[in-house]
């Protein structure tokens, strides 16, 4: 039958459809001897015109198809059971036990609302109860029945009703007037109450959304529940009132009413969709940074949590905030559930949202197919961030291997070739002692000993330059006032609130404020001091100024080492600026985080 | 290394004699306290407790004995030991001989 359906559209339904409800009429009218047969005629056709007109309507509006193809066949059911207004014995068998079928109908027709799918073991058990409880206590029946009980929804025959052209029995078993069809009706109404309890109870955990899609089915639910408290009550307490028969009309009311609660369910939706999708394409246009298309979707899906992860594909690929800042794995919560976004089949974000929200799959399409040129932008520079930080650890890893490098070098001239150098000095000197005084051996041997202190001398100005002790063993600021010591131009070092640091940064900090102090005495024409000022608040600042001619930063003279002091202080975080006109001077300052974190 | 040369040196020296010696600043004003030493050599690099610190304690807990501070780099490395003031002369490594010896003892001596 679906196929059948896909192929049909709606106009193709509404012929049908109109061609039924002629039928229905015609029966109607045909075995009615009451004089309100055309009214009874009418309300009857409704029952099969509205379903099918509903169902026609969600057909052609995605994400509903499903649901109208399921409303359709359920029209068509409900046209079966107005064959229950017929004289003739057959038909209006055929249409009795339709009209039990009705019942697990009606039920799996609010629980699959409006998706058409069942979700959760609640829901499919209430369905199989609901037939179980047609094929054991009504089906059955039929069988052994000489005629079908009055009065019910969808016949308004009384009295004297057409009998029962199936009955295979010669007489009707008495039980079945006594226990079967006391208890089925109790457990249908039973049945049916705790499908509006289990309608009740989604609503209550649910978005907005699906709160005014299913409040207008619920309220016809508690309508029918009620009709059918009357019915029970009636049948007991004044069985031949008008009462009985008023519930009994309300009750066959209650179909066309519930087709009707679908198409305002439908339609709310809809209004929803389109209200927020036009506000969500607004908020979106242009270039949102992140944090705005979160709100945006936070708020199109009235979801103030709301997270948005990328996906990296960089290796076996892995999920990250929009700071390229890698979650392994993405936390979700267990009331929360995580939407994929893709572009085609490509994975390009992902959602974690509430999980309330899994019904209403199409809007979440439908939202995130606005946000994806964003989101895929966003991916883009978290992977760059990401390759950024990546970057930049193995930058400063290179760098602290040199400085590593030099320092192992420098503690072993100092320990080794240095003391050597002195020790031989020192020996030289003894035995020039022992030869007393003034003789040839001794001049020799106090010759030998300058030669050893020159060599000793060379060795500690190599040891010096490539990672001086002061700096190794009582900081930067020790560092560069020894430096400062001997340079040609007057230096002064300021310190203010520094501390000891890692090796990385004590180092660069000093080999860069050192590159600037040799350029202010090598290339600073008429320089007269050079101040290095150091200070740290939270991070590290260095300034080197000196009043010297300066230069035009459009054209930096040969020699001076900027690209290297740049290098440095950019492999532990920080940055340089650069700062000189002519005849201003020139001033290097340079910004180094202290936090590890930016690093 | 140093400590062997240096006790080679004190040897050499007439009137001089070595009573201590110490491989970190620690141990040596434990030494100190020990041995009452008159004349105190430190090496300004040393594992711990560098020397220039050991100078100031021993300046305090011992003002009539003489520390003199030695080191391989030049003493214009060392502003701060330049605030130990001339009681506490600072010597190159290379330089120490007994002669140097001699003219610390003598102009420096109580």
């Amino acid at each position: 039958m679906p196929s059948q359906l896909n192929r049909l559209g709606p106009a193709a339904v509404g012929t049908a459809g109109v061609g039924l409800c002629a039928l229905t009429v015609a029966v109607t009218v045909s075995g009615s001897g009451s004089d309100y047969a055309w009214v009874e005629a009418f309300a009857r056709a409704l029952m099969v015109a509205v379903p099918l007109a509903v169902g026609a309507y969600a057909l052609r509006r995605p994400p509903f198809e499903r649901f109208g193809k399921l409303l359709i066949a359920a029209g068509l059911a409900w046209f079966l059971t107005t064959l229950a207004n017929s004289d003739d014995s057959l038909l209006y068998s055929i249409g009795r036990i339709a009209g039990w079928a009705e019942e697990p109908l009606l039920i799996y027709l609010i629980l699959v609302f409006p998706s058409g799918r069942l979700e959760g073991g609640l829901d499919r058990a209430l369905v199989w109860a609901a037939v179980l409880l047609v094929v054991t206590l009504y089906l059955p029946t039929a069988l052994v029945v000489e005629g079908y009980p009055v009065p019910v929804p969808w016949t308004s025959c009384e009295s004297a009703c057409p009998g029962n052209a199936f009955m295979l029995t010669g007489s009707e078993p008495a039980v079945v007037e006594d226990l079967i069809r006391p208890l089925r009706e109790v457990l249908a109404i039973a049945l049916f109450a705790a499908v509006a309890l289990r309608l009740a109870y989604r609503i209550r955990g649910a978005t907005r959304l699906t709160r005014r899609t299913l409040a207008p089915v619920l309220a016809v639910a508690c309508f029918r529940f009620g009709a059918y408290c009357l019915i029970l009550l009636g049948r007991r307490l004044a069985p031949e009132s008008e009462l009985v028969d008023v519930s009994v009309w309300l009750l066959a009311l209650t179909v066309p009413l519930m087709a009707a609660a679908f198409l305002l369910g439908l339609a709310r939706w809809w209004l929803f969709m389109v209200a927020s999708t036009q506000r969500l394409a607004a908020r979106l246009h242009g270039h949102p940074r992140p944090d705005e298309v979160r709100a945006a979707l936070a708020d199109a899906f009235d979801d103030p949590e709301l997270e948005i992860v990328y996906w990296l594909e960089e290796g076996r690929g892995h999920w990250a905030d929009a700071d390229g800042h890698v979650l392994e794995p993405p936390a979700v919560a267990t009331t929360r559930c995580l939407t994929e976004v893709r572009d085609d089949e490509r994975l390009v974000a992902a959602i974690i949202h509430d999980a309330a929200l899994r019904d209403d799959r199409a809007f979440i399409e439908g939202a995130t197919s606005y946000a994806l040129m964003a989101l895929d932008n966003h991916r883009l520079s978290a992977q760059a961030s990401l390759l950024l930080r990546e970057v930049r650890k193995s930058r400063a890893r290179i760098q602290a291997a040199a400085d590593d490098e030099r320092r192992r070098i420098e503690r072993d001239l100092h320990d080794g070739a240095q003391q050597r150098l002195v020790a031989l000095r020192i020996k030289l000197e003894l035995a020039a002692e022992r030869m007393n005084g003034d003789g040839a051996g001794a001049a020799l041997l106090r010759g030998l000993g300058s030669d050893v202190e020159e060599a000793l001398e060379e060795v500690r100005a190599l040891a010096r330059g490539i990672y001086p002790g002061p700096l190794a063993d009582r900081g930067l600021v020790e560092g560069l006032r020894a430096a400062a010591l001997r340079n040609p131009l007057p230096t002064t070092v300021l310190a203010a609130g520094v501390q000891r640091y890692s090796r990385e940064i004590e180092s660069a900090a000093y080999f860069c404020c050192l590159e600037a102090m040799q350029n202010a005495a090598k290339h600073a024409d008429g320089a007269t001091a050079t101040v290095i000022d150091l200070s740290d608040n939270g991070s590290l600042r260095l300034e080197v100024r000196d009043d010297g001619a300066g230069f035009d930063p459009e054209h930096v003279p040969s020699g001076v080492g900027f690209i290297s002091m740049r290098d440095r202080v950019a492999a532990v975080g920080g940055d340089l600026a650069i700062e000189s006109a002519p005849g201003r001077g020139t001033r290097v300052a340079a910004n180094i985080p202290l936090d590890a974190e930016d690093r | 290394m140093f400590r062997g040369i240096a006790r080679d040196v004190i040897a050499a020296t007439p009137g001089f004699e070595s009573v201590g010696e110490a491989a970190s600043g620690e141990e040596a004003l434990r030494a100190v306290d020990r041995l009452d030493p008159r004349l105190v050599l430190l090496d300004v690099r040393m594992p711990g407790m560098d020397g220039i610190e050991v100078a100031r304690r021993l300046r305090a807990s011992h003002p009539e004995m003489l520390v003199v501070l030695i080191s391989v780099e030049d003493s214009i490395d060392f502003p701060s030991a330049a605030k130990l003031g001339d009681d506490v002369p600072l010597v190159r490594k290379q330089d120490f001989g007994p002669r140097l010896l001699r003219e610390l003892w003598r102009m420096h001596a109580p």
